[in-house]
């Protein structure tokens, strides 16, 4: 008797460890066939469409957009106040390309004081645009009071450009340096220095004169 | 004159309603993007370069949200309203709120092949005188673009404006000094020097041929460098031909 309850259980164990066997292994071919999916695997798994973020969503800032005046002295026509504007692509921390163009009035030369003529016709205005390379240097902050804090940097500048005066278009070379004070991120005090170089023969021979120039502006970074 | 007013007034009505439905306003707040840091940790510097100082360090699992961008860094505001500048490499391993990817991408060799918008300004000699480029291209595809060209060239002798619409075709866009031939026709305006006695300015129709390099330097940002023939249709018995030297940088879009 004992020996049949026994059998009986022994059975129904060995049925138990068949069925647990054959169902594990048919899950275990389910799950490594991912192609074949069966209703409970459509009710489980999530309808998720993975999104990537972009990079374009944040707003940049890289291109810079000024005005400035100050003093331009022009050899032998004295020194005068100069208007332009400036365009900027900041390229990246280090580097930046930048157009500007400006205009000033330039006064009597000695020559032109002294004998009484005029050598640049009625137009004494001299305009001139040029585009240059910009690096930047010496990162920092500026403080004022002990609440605030600026950043600012200096850079070095150096281009090409044309300059139109007395009826006449020159190559010009300029060279520079300036600094740049950061008021909030979009808004930015300058201060720049410039030689602009070429040659002319307005006054009978070839002349090779250096134009300083300083000027204060503001830049719009957008 | 009361109607122009009332016309004037019902169209801005029109306009307003418009651009209340579209939210066109919409367009000048970017959101930003939210994110998780997954990097042990953050550097956060106080302006946009690497010589600015470090202030403060982000830790992995912290939320942040980057609404602004300069250069290759980034603005950020931690949950804690700390406000600070992160470099863009430091944050390529970083999730959304919910798991998603970020893609950040740095614009690499791959940009300048697929590049699409092109300006530049080149330097040179124009048959001895000085001469300053400067162009806008659209690329059609990888190889042929489309340029348009402002030249100026400065010598004692005459000043000249060029203008010309050129095809440039690179037949291996995908090298880094990438070679390239082109062809165009264009205007040039000749003015003789003003202290010159018969100073009369003119006009020729001009045909060039040309080639050089592209020469990827790094970022949104190439060399190039080109020789032109230029050949001047003259009312001369023979035309004048002239060569032109030139190298300058351009950006890409």
């Amino acid at each position: 008797m004992e020996s049949r309850i026994q059998r009986i259980f022994l059975t129904r164990l060995l049925c138990t460890a068949c069925l647990t066997l054959w169902a594990s292994l048919s899950f275990a071919q389910v799950g490594s066939n991912p192609e074949e999916k069966t209703v409970l695997d459509a009710v489980i798994e999530p309808d998720l469409d993975r999104r990537t973020i972009r990079e374009s969503k944040i707003d940049s800032e890289n291109f810079e957009l000024g005005f400035y005046s100050g003093v331009m002295s022009v050899e032998d026509f004295g020194s005068n106040n100069v208007f332009g504007g400036r365009f900027a692509y900041h390229m990246s921390e280090d580097w930046f390309l930048e157009g500007i163009a400006g205009i000033t009035e330039t006064g009597e030369s000695t020559a032109e004081s002294l004998f009484n003529i005029n050598v640049v016709g009625n137009d004494r205005k001299l305009n001139y645009y040029n585009i240059s390379l910009g690096v930047n240097l010496f990162p920092g902050e500026i403080y004022l009071g002990k609440n605030y804090a600026f950043n600012s940097n200096v850079f070095l500048i150096l281009g090409a450009g044309n300059t139109e005066f007395g009826g006449d278009e020159f190559f010009t070379y300029n060279f520079g340096g300036g600094f740049r004070m950061f008021i909030t991120d979009w808004l930015a005090y300058r201060l720049d220095f410039r030689n602009h170089i070429f040659t002319h023969n307005i006054l009978g021979e070839e002349k090779s004169i250096q134009n300083l120039e300083t000027h204060m502006g503001l830049s719009f970074y957008f | 004159m009361r109607t122009l007013i009332t016309w004037i007034v019902a169209l801005s009505l029109w306009a307003y309603a418009h651009i209340a439905v579209a939210g066109i306003w919409d367009f000048f707040i970017d959101e930003g993007v939210h994110l998780v840091v997954s990097d042990p940790y953050v550097e956060m510097r106080t302006g946009p370069g690497r010589g600015f100082p470090i202030f403060h360090v982000i830790e992995k699992g912290e939320k942040l949200h980057l609404f602004k961008k300069r250069t290759d860094w980034f603005k950020t505001e931690t949950a804690n309203g700390v406000v600070g500048w992160v470099k863009r490499d430091h944050l390529t391993k970083t999730l959304g709120l919910s798991g998603e990817e970020v893609t950040f991408t740095t614009p690499g060799q791959q940009d300048f092949m697929d590049r699409r918008l092109e300006f530049g300004f080149l330097g040179g000699d124009f048959d001895g005188a000085e001469s300053l480029t400067t162009y806008a291209a659209f690329h059609l595809t990888s190889n042929i673009s489309a340029e348009l060209k402002y030249t100026q060239t400065f010598s004692p002798i005459a000043n000249n404006k060029l203008r010309a619409f050129n095809m440039v075709h690179s037949p291996f866009p995908s090298w880094r000094i990438s070679p390239f031939v082109t062809v165009g026709r264009g205007k040039i305006d000749i003015s003789p020097s003003s202290s010159l006695v018969q100073s009369e300015e003119r006009q020729n129709s001009l045909y060039t041929v040309g080639g050089g390099a592209f020469i990827y330097i790094s970022r949104r940002f190439l060399g190039r460098i080109e020789y032109n023939k230029h050949t001047l249709l003259t009312q001369r018995a023979a035309n004048d031909e002239i060569e032109e030297w030139k190298a300058g940088f351009s950006v890409f879009f």
